[in-house]
C-alpha cells in the first residue's frame, strides 16, 4: 500500500489507515516508519466492529480489512480476510477505482 | 440478507471519528467527495 500510494492518489484517491494500537504505540511506531498517508487509532475498537474487522485478539486473530468508500459515502469494494495473505492486490483496488461510477 | 453490522459492497460506510496518529481528528465523512481506500491495519509489528 505505501509503495502503491502515488497511484491511489493519481486517481484522485485518499487512503486512511486505521489501526488498533493506542496513540502512543501508533505515534511511536509512526516516527520510525512514517507513512504518506494519515493513520487513526481505534484503541477501543468501536470502528473495527462497525466495519466486522474484529481486531481484540493478538495476531493471529486480526483480519486484514480493506473498504474502498466512492465519493457519497457508499462502499464500493469490501476485503476482509482471514489470513494476512488475504489482503487483495493494488491492481484490483486502482481498478475499482478506475471504474466509472454515476455520481 | 446479511447481518445488518457487516459492511459490504453498496452498503453506506458507517462514519467515525477518530484521533490522528500525528495529532488532530479525522472525520471519515469529511472526504464525501472524493473517494477514500480505507485499510485496516493487523498492528505494527
Amino acid at each position: 500500500m505505501r509503495d502503491d500510494y502515488e497511484k491511489f492518489t493519481a486517481v484522485d484517491a485518499e487512503v486512511l489507515a486505521i489501526s488498533a494500537e493506542s496513540v502512543p504505540a501508533a505515534q511511536s511506531f509512526l516516527k520510525s516508519h512514517p507513512l504518506p498517508y494519515p493513520c487513526v487509532v481505534d484503541a477501543d475498537h468501536t470502528v473495527f466492529d462497525a466495519y466486522d474487522v474484529t481486531s481484540r485478539l493478538m495476531s493471529l486473530g486480526q483480519r486484514p480489512g480493506l473498504f474502498v468508500i466512492d465519493e457519497a459515502g457508499t462502499v464500493l469494494f469490501d476485503n476482509v480476510g482471514n489470513q494476512q495473505f488475504n489482503i487483495p492486490d493494488n491492481a484490483k483496488v486502482l481498478e475499482v477505482l478506475e471504474t466509472p461510477r454515476s455520481a | 440478507m446479511g447481518k445488518s453490522s457487516t459492511v459490504t459492497t453498496g452498503s453506506l460506510a458507517p462514519d467515525f471519528t477518530l484521533p490522528s496518529a500525528t495529532g488532530g481528528e479525522i472525520t471519515l465523512s469529511s472526504y464525501r467527495g472524493r473517494p477514500v481506500v480505507l485499510a485496516f491495519l493487523r498492528g505494527f509489528a
